[in-house]
């Protein structure tokens, strides 16, 4: 009984291209990926070790060099390829530093979403009856309430910092997960090797992580490569907004918000952030398609 | 498909229609044949909640309606002195009565004379619960007025030695009109006695007014005004450089150079009575409810570059939490200046020689630069000072809860249109109010006392001695006077008062 | 019938939901009285406010009151601007709606032939253009193409003003920063609906007969493909409405998302409440109706639906 699909949904359902046109995946060229993996690695590589790249301490203010442009040397001889903030801490390292940040609230948030909407829509789908009206019910109101405006309210109550900040995402995001966890449940619990097993006396416990569950990780799988990049997003539009990474922690959403006031004096504050953000979800979008076409039924069908 | 192509030739429609909605006819700042009769064009950073004197207590709101309506009382721009405006004088027939007398020739712009009554309506209405004025608390203090002939009679619950201040900021509404249109209708149309009347409002775009040619004051240079709302701060700039606006507000240090090294355009600027400081918490069990704790700070702050690379030399070194434009201010003291060798010696003695980690509570209505800059300040002394900001609802709960669990520091910037020392170190730091973190007997007894007498020469002393008691138990540091800044063509002429006003009849077309 | 009642009825359900969330949420989130007074106001004068609008009282009570004020319609009044909150909404709605409409005119203008050149001419040159085009909608946040939109035509060429309603001009940029992530995913959608219907036989059929792939486009494919391409549009539209907040702060646009934000700032409860509620009425009326329609042309859908 949910309530009708989102885009999302069906985005996800329809990133399929016909079998019958198109080169089986496992055939395609490899090497169109290759460059956003290695994007991805980087990013990776970045975010565990920030040191190897950064030369500057991301968060040492210095008051008389803000605002310098790319390429400013120091009276001690150290470069800021990238030119500095207003206040004085150097573009590049700080970018480099907010990697980390980006990648923990990404990958968190879409493991405590993933696995909490996937629960409970497989317990939705599987019990059905009250348990079930009433997570898809509040999935659906969760699902009605602008996200921006849901954020705001909640961190405002939970205090920002990068663990609400999760939780935050968590909350919001895990109808999307339930919906797909839910439609899928249904549509496993009707099929024969279920009902064989239920036949044969299986308790819920066993039908629901053994036969079930295993038939919900594609979808959500789906769901998640699209909800990677957007979680990137959605951090950085709140540390933009300033309920995100609270300073002197650079997040590259909160350089932009910074770089916004100096778009005519320094356009590199908010620019280099901006590119990051741009070729990470860029690179996850891309490798996401890859994944969801990999994953594609219809492509399996042969 | 061909109601798919109708559908879309719909929608087209609609659009183009509703985007003569957003069309404004806005008035073209550059054009009108003669210079002297251009609408002025004012950026402000927010909209004014509403036109309603009693009902507003922001920047925004005052530098539109104040043009609209006259205030009781005005300050010399230069001196800060208060002087006659609609009270053409005054006289204190006791400790506790005032008598104003009110000029006889001010009209409002619908024709009826401004009188006794309407002031006393004007006070009666904001002290009125069921009207729910923010400015109540302000005007508390004032037990009854009573209107005598063209004599306002105001009495006061006790002693008051700001009650001058308070009225200059005490706006004239008509009473007859008010209490036939009611609230709401006022609010939409407003009608005072200033040397603007109100045109109109277009929400969310731009307020218009028109100059009162009867103005009792005579009739202002600037024909015409228009306010608009552009939050962004590079957009106000933009608007400035392109022509778009004559006049902007809220700038910062950093937007100076982007203006002054525009030929035609130029800088207004002047210390006002605003402080950027930091407060202690010295209640809850922390750090810096040890005052050699706190004087470390005091020394390990840079102030000096704070001011020049911060804020590009617009501020004012101070020695105390007050700015020497309050009535109070100690000139004598020295205050503490910036000695971080001093800062680590005096913490070691404190027992933190390795270094303390502190919380610092701020809220996105402040400088978080100036907060970045305090962290690294103390870091580069061994102080590890973790932000805690919040957006300001929460940080006011935060900071207001009685059990004062809110952290060790924090920034701020405190401002009194009292332009009095009883505004500003007695709600920050006397015992029990909604804000001090401090509490200290004597310093109680003797601010409770600087404001319940008159005597200027009494309250300078009392004052004199409670800031030496700041000195030593240091629950707070003044960082830097504000200087208001605002951006402007070269054609405008204005000179900007310390307390911020924002009179478009003080401003004239200098060609 | 009985499934157009079971549908508005759940949707009656929603909307009670996000009422009473957004209610709760908001009381969590701090004092409105604290922002309103003077900063050296003393606790009793606080008190005397809280008292005035109405935020002394228990909270259950409050609850029902509001509860009943939304079933006569009426919003209540802003505690900041003192004015009905309808009239505050109907101020700065026409704002809104200007834009979603720019917004979704660019969408539909751009977004669907996007979608249909990237399907038909796969495997050309013509789809590796579009396809980029369509990512590079998705990857960029609003508020970076917002800036950067900002830097290069206002700034650097000075073509357009980067704030302010003065006519069709200041629309512009405002409506292409909030359609990016819109014409992305229409365009997405459009091309593998219409790649799903290339891969049917009557494709085949119709080519074999020799017709020409425009014609198979307009007389077939625009047709099969139209129910999730209108779909998504419906949802789209939804969306430009809700998701204009970023958009509207960066340009100064005054409309409802701008409201929202201040009024979060200023903890203006019966506002946010009004907005929140019109947003989600919206996406949720939104939802309802596609449900219904696509209940309506494709029965099998609903069967599949009442079975569950």
């Amino acid at each position: 009984m949910s309530q009708g699909t989102t885009t999302e949904e069906l985005s996800s359902l329809a990133t399929v291209t016909s079998s019958k046109l198109r080169t089986p995946p496992w055939k395609r060229r490899w090497f169109v990926i290759l460059p956003f993996l290695l994007i991805l690695l980087l990013f990776v590589i970045i975010s565990i070790a920030p040191g190897l790249f950064a030369k500057h301490d991301p968060i040492y203010t210095e008051l008389g060099q803000r605002l310098q442009p790319p390429g400013f040397v120091d009276p001690n001889g150290l470069t800021y390829i990238w030119g500095t903030d207003d206040l004085g801490r150097d573009i590049f390292s700080r970018v480099i530093h907010g990697a980390r940040v980006s990648l923990i609230v990404a990958v968190s948030a879409v493991l405590v979403s993933g696995i909490l909407g996937g629960i409970l829509g497989m317990l939705a789908g599987f019990y059905r009856g009250v348990i079930g009206t009433v997570i898809m019910r509040l999935a659906d109101i969760l699902l009605s309430i602008p996200f921006l405006l849901l954020a705001i309210l909640t961190v405002a109550v939970l205090g920002p910092d990068l663990i609400n900040l999760v939780i935050v995402l968590g909350i919001v995001r895990w109808p999307r997960y339930a919906r797909v966890a839910y439609s899928a449940t249904l549509a496993t619990v009707n099929r024969d090797f279920v009902k064989a097993s239920e036949a044969l006396g299986a308790r819920s416990g066993r039908l629901l992580f053994r036969h079930i569950l295993p038939e919900l990780i594609p979808p959500l799988l789906v769901v998640a490569t699209l909800e990677v990049g957007l979680m990137i997003l959605f951090e950085a539009s709140l540390s933009f907004i300033g309920l995100g990474v609270q300073p002197p922690d650079p997040s590259w959403g909160s350089m932009m918000a910074t770089g916004r006031n100096y778009v005519a004096s320094a356009w590199w504050i908010a620019t280099f952030p901006g590119i990051a953000i741009f070729l990470i979800v860029l690179s996850i979008n891309m490798i996401g398609d890859d994944v969801r076409d990999r994953l594609d039924p219809k492509n399996k069908r042969r | 498909m061909r109601k798919s192509l109708l559908a879309i030739g719909f929608i087209l429609i609609l659009v183009l229609a509703g985007c003569s909605v957003a069309k404004q006819d806005s008035e073209a700042s550059n054009d009108g044949t003669s210079t002297k009769d251009r609408t002025l064009v004012v950026d402000l950073t927010n909209e004014p909640a509403n036109m309603d004197p009693g009902l507003n207590y922001n920047f925004d709101s005052f530098a539109v309606y104040r043009n609209i309506f006259d205030n009781l009382l005005s300050r010399d721009p230069a001196s800060g002195e208060i002087k006659p405006w609609i009270a053409e004088s005054w006289e204190q027939e006791s400790e506790t009565v005032w008598n104003f007398t009110i000029r006889e020739d001010v009209t409002f712009t619908n024709g009826e004379a401004l009188s006794a009554e309407d002031v006393v309506y004007s006070i009666e209405r904001i002290l009125d619960p069921t009207y729910k004025s923010p400015q109540a608390a302000n005007f508390n203090i004032i037990s009854s007025a009573e209107a005598d002939g063209n004599i306002v009679k105001i009495t006061t619950e006790q002693p008051s030695p700001t009650l001058l201040t308070t009225l200059v900021n005490l706006s004239i509404v008509p009473k007859d009109y008010v209490t036939e249109v009611g609230n709401d209708a006022f609010n939409a149309s407003p009608i005072g006695s200033g040397a603007y009347k109100f045109d109109s409002w277009s929400k969310g775009t731009s307020i218009k007014l028109s100059a009162n040619a009867d103005y009792w004051n005579g009739a202002p240079d600037i024909a015409a005004v228009e306010f608009r709302f552009v939050a962004n701060t590079a957009s106000r700039v933009a608007d400035l450089q392109s022509g778009k606006a004559h006049i902007i507000t809220g700038i910062t240090a950093d937007d100076v150079p982007t203006i002054e090294d525009d030929a035609k355009l130029q800088v207004f600027s002047t210390p006002t009575e605003r402080i950027g400081f930091i407060a202690f918490n010295m209640i809850d069990d922390t750090p810096t409810k040890d005052p050699l704790v706190n004087k470390a700070i005091a020394y390990a702050i840079n102030y000096d570059s704070l001011i020049d690379n911060l804020l590009n030399g617009y501020g004012t070194p101070v020695t105390q939490v007050l700015t020497p434009l309050s009535f109070g201010y100690d000139r004598s003291l020295l205050g503490y200046s910036y000695d971080p060798e001093k800062a680590k010696e005096l913490l070691a003695e404190a027992g933190y020689a390795d270094g303390v980690t502190l919380e610092l509570a701020t809220s996105q209505n402040f400088d978080q630069r100036v907060v970045q800059a305090i962290q690294g300040d103390l870091a580069k002394v061994g102080i590890t000072v973790k932000i805690n900001l919040n957006d300001h609802p929460t940080f006011l709960q935060k900071v207001q809860d009685p059990e004062r669990k809110w952290g060790s520091l924090r920034y701020g910037i405190w401002s009194c249109s009292c332009m009095d020392a009883d505004g500003t170190i007695f709600p920050l730091f006397r015992t029990g109010t909604i804000w001090s973190a401090y509490t200290n007997p004597e310093y109680d007894a003797l601010v409770d006392a600087a404001r319940a007498t008159t005597d200027p020469v009494k309250r300078l002393s009392l004052y004199s001695d409670a800031l030496k008691i700041l000195e030593d138990e240091v629950p707070g540091i003044g960082l830097y006077q504000v200087h208001a800044l605002y951006g402007a063509v070269k054609e405008l002429a204005w000179q900007p008062d310390a307390q911020e006003n924002f009179f478009i009849r003080d401003m004239s077309w200098a060609n | 019938m009985l499934y157009v009642v079971q549908r508005i009825a759940q949707a009656l359900i929603s909307l009670l939901g996000v009422a009473t969330l957004i209610f709760f949420i908001l009381r969590l989130t701090g004092d409105p009285v604290l922002l309103m007074v003077p900063q050296d106001s003393t606790a009793e004068e606080i008190a005397v406010m809280r008292e005035a609008l109405g935020l002394d009282q228990p909270l259950g009570l409050q609850y029902v009151e509001y509860l009943g004020q939304i079933f006569t319609g009426d919003l209540g009044r802003s505690y900041i601007q003192n004015a009905p909150v309808s009239d505050l909404i109907m101020d700065r709605l026409p704002y809104t709606i200007d834009l979603a409409m720019a917004a979704f005119i660019l969408t539909v203008l751009i977004g669907i032939p996007i979608g249909m050149l990237a399907a038909l001419y796969k495997g050309t040159w013509v789809e590796r253009v579009c396809m980029p085009i369509i990512l590079i909608g998705q990857s960029m946040p609003a508020f970076w193409t917002g800036i950067l939109l900002i830097m290069l035509v206002s700034v650097q060429l000075k073509w357009l003003p980067s704030s302010g309603v003065d006519g069709l001009e200041s629309l512009i940029l405002p409506a292409i920063t909030l359609a990016s992530l819109s014409i992305a995913t229409v365009a997405r959608m459009t091309r593998s609906s219409i790649l799903e219907q290339l891969g049917q036989d009557y494709v085949r059929t119709a080519r074999s007969k020799g017709a020409s792939t425009m014609r198979i486009l307009f007389r077939h494919l625009l047709r099969n493909s139209s129910i999730p391409i209108i779909t998504v549009l419906g949802l789209e539209f939804a969306n430009l409405l809700g998701g204009s907040v970023i958009t509207e702060t960066i340009f100064a646009w005054p409309g409802l998302g701008q409201l929202t934000i201040q009024s979060i700032s200023a903890r203006d409860f019966p506002v946010i409440q009004a907005v929140v509620l019109l947003g989600a009425s919206f996406y949720i009326i939104v939802n309802l109706l596609t449900d219904l329609i696509y209940g309506w042309v494709d029965p099998r859908i609903k069967l599949r639906r009442d079975a569950s």
